[in-house]
């Protein structure tokens, strides 16, 4: 999953307005958080149909800030999960980790 | 168009409120986390719009539509693309959006909404509203306005639909007909009888008063009859 980070669909959506712009991130880094601690959460406790509601959640937020192959895979990660499958955990996990960094250095 | 957003995320609400925002065809009266909140407010207001996400816990978009007798224009917000063969089910469906909306995109969207030939009618609007059916009568197709049916009666081949002004024997099944009638205004009563509801008059035990028609009820359809009316 070598692919950046980019803020490039929030900036098209702002207009160069630097409020709206600010509140956006600041959603993403109100919500993420929690939505992690949740899906992380489901997975240890094998629930894994909640599990994939949660990535629901993030998935948009990985392709809101430009990460198409993850929000694929992230994808298939949720598809799986409804099948109680939660073989991609790790990979999924990974992004979430990135995703973590990047966030924070907004 | 006055219009609401039901999305459980606040992300997406706050994307589609600022579309609706830049653009001059909107006004945005609404939003809502759930869609039992939603359904209070549809219920008290005029919407002509809805732009609801179908992925929510509990109570999913297509939930919400079912739930509505005479749903605005809808424009489905979703980061689902497989849903989309579902949307084609309901006529309310104006548009499908995957997320993250485009400017482009949503305007697009709104274009639909705004030249689509669904109305936005509340429901008491739809009931009230003149509909027309046509039926055959030798060879001839006659338009009728299906607030002035009061009842149809099913006689082996045909049905009797009768009118305020006039009664007409239609070669057509029960079902069939019942099929091209709205819901809100007819009901089945009995396996030979359908009837206006706006045309009761009275009931008693196991009978409808129509004009001067009495009707059977049957005990099956006795509860539906009963869940129609506005009992003290």
């Amino acid at each position: 999953m070598n692919e950046d980070f980019n803020l490039k669909y929030i900036d098209e959506l702002s207009e160069g307005d630097p409020l709206f712009k600010q509140q956006l991130i600041d959603i993403i880094k109100l919500e993420l958080p929690s939505e992690i601690q949740t899906y992380h959460k489901n997975i240890q406790n094998n629930f894994f149909l909640k599990a994939a509601d949660s990535v629901h959640k993030i998935k948009h937020k990985i392709n809101i800030l430009g990460l198409n192959n993850s929000y694929n895979l992230s994808n298939q990660h949720e598809n799986k999960l409804n099948k109680n499958n939660p073989e991609l955990h790790d990979s999924f996990d990974f992004i979430l980790l990135r995703l973590m960094e990047f966030v924070k250095n907004l | 168009m006055k219009s609401i957003i039901i999305d459980d995320e606040k992300m997406s609400r706050t994307i589609v409120e600022r579309h609706i925002v830049n653009n001059p065809d909107l006004s945005l009266t609404g939003e809502f986390s759930n869609a039992m909140e939603a359904i209070k407010h549809l219920n008290q207001y005029n919407v002509d719009l809805i732009f609801l996400d179908i992925h929510m816990p509990n109570f999913n978009g297509f939930d919400l539509i079912q739930t509505l007798k005479s749903p605005p224009k809808i424009i489905l917000t979703t980061s689902d693309k497989q849903f989309a063969i579902d949307a084609f089910e309901y006529d309310c469906i104006v548009d499908y959006l995957v997320k993250p909306i485009t400017k482009d995109r949503f305007n697009k969207a709104i274009l639909k909404a705004c030249t689509s030939s669904k109305t936005s009618d509340t429901p008491q609007h739809n009931v009230d509203k003149k509909r027309e059916l046509y039926i055959n009568i030798d060879r001839r197709l006659i338009k009728l306005d299906m607030i002035t049916i009061k009842l149809i009666e099913a006689r082996g081949d045909y049905i009797i639909v009768k009118t305020e002004d006039k009664n007409y024997t239609v070669h057509c099944t029960l079902k069939k007909i019942q099929e091209k009638l709205p819901e809100e205004l007819f009901l089945k009563i009995h396996r030979s009888y359908i009837i206006n509801t706006k045309k009761i008059i009275d009931i008693e035990d196991n009978s409808v008063l129509i004009g001067n028609d009495v009707i059977p009820v049957s005990r099956s359809n006795r509860p539906n009859l009963l869940q129609r009316l506005n009992l003290l």
